[in-house]
């Protein structure tokens, strides 16, 4: 329960917001039995560079752009990536994985065991 | 009928649920709205989004093609223009329900006129971190020149 005394405020416990630029990535959502999976464009993120927070089924992602070019720095410069997701309860915070390829951040979100679907053998009575 | 102390705690929770909401409610939108993403239009009207920079000596084109590697990737100069050109593939997952796309599978051409004479034989592409940088070094006679001033 949370009341105004409350120590630990939510708001501080949110990661704090990038001061420069940040621009929401397109996302894509899949789920099946098993777990969901998201991917996220990240163009020009290094894997040193991304930040999951998962907290109270909220989802957050951000990864911050590595520029080498002199002559986009004042573009890509301190650029960063950023989304929200309020997740559906029963992920396994303890099972979430990422992986960053090419540019694409892919997080799968495992389910907990007693979510996925049981197949219940039938024996002759 | 009394009220269950769970209930009350239940309700709580959903409406600091909701107030944490509506905090964030503009904030997707408000990033959003910057660099011409848009989340209304979505992302596929000119994919990729593409930069061009005069560094001096080379003109820098950058494209961001998240996802995509070298080989996906088509950079072709004809005279003075450049076009890039390629595909995304779409992500490959069978048996998953799809709850949100916006990064779907797209066929792509874009092609730039270059705003000077560029050698396309010295020119390189990468792509590195779905980053896609073409640099094209500019041609002698539309190199940069110091014009030094005399005093008369």
């Amino acid at each position: 329960m949370t009341t105004h005394n409350d120590v630990t405020r939510n708001e501080e416990k949110l990661p704090p917001r990038a001061a420069a630029r940040t621009v929401a990535p397109p996302v894509d959502i899949f789920e099946n039995a098993d777990e969901i999976v998201m991917y996220a464009d990240f163009p020009g993120v290094t894997p040193d560079h991304v930040q999951l927070n998962y907290e109270k089924n909220q989802l957050t992602f951000s990864g911050l752009v590595q520029e080498e070019h002199e002559q986009l720095s004042s573009l890509y410069g301190g650029l960063s990536y950023r989304r929200t997701f309020l997740l559906p309860g029963g992920i396994d915070p303890e099972k979430i994985s990422a992986e960053l390829k090419n540019g694409v951040l892919k997080v799968r979100l495992p389910k907990q065991d007693r979510l996925k679907p049981r197949h219940i053998p039938v024996t002759a009575g | 009928m009394m009220t269950r102390w769970g209930d009350f705690q239940g309700t709580l929770a959903v409406m600091d649920e909701f107030r944490r909401r509506m905090d964030r409610v503009f904030e997707d939108w408000e990033t959003g709205r910057q660099d011409g993403y848009s989340m209304t239009d979505g992302w596929a009207h000119a994919w990729p989004r593409t930069y061009l920079a005069d560094a001096g000596a080379s003109v820098v084109v950058r494209a961001e093609v998240p996802g995509l590697t070298e080989k996906d990737v088509n950079v072709t100069i004809n005279q003075d223009v450049l076009t890039i050109s390629g595909a995304r593939k779409p992500e490959e997952l069978r048996g998953y329900s799809v709850h949100r796309q916006e990064r779907p599978a797209t066929n792509f051409v874009r092609s730039f006129s270059l705003p000077c004479k560029v050698d396309a034989e010295r020119t390189a592409a990468v792509v590195k971190n779905g980053m896609l940088t073409v640099t094209l070094p500019k041609a002698p006679e539309s190199q940069p020149r110091q014009i030094t001033v005399k005093a008369h």
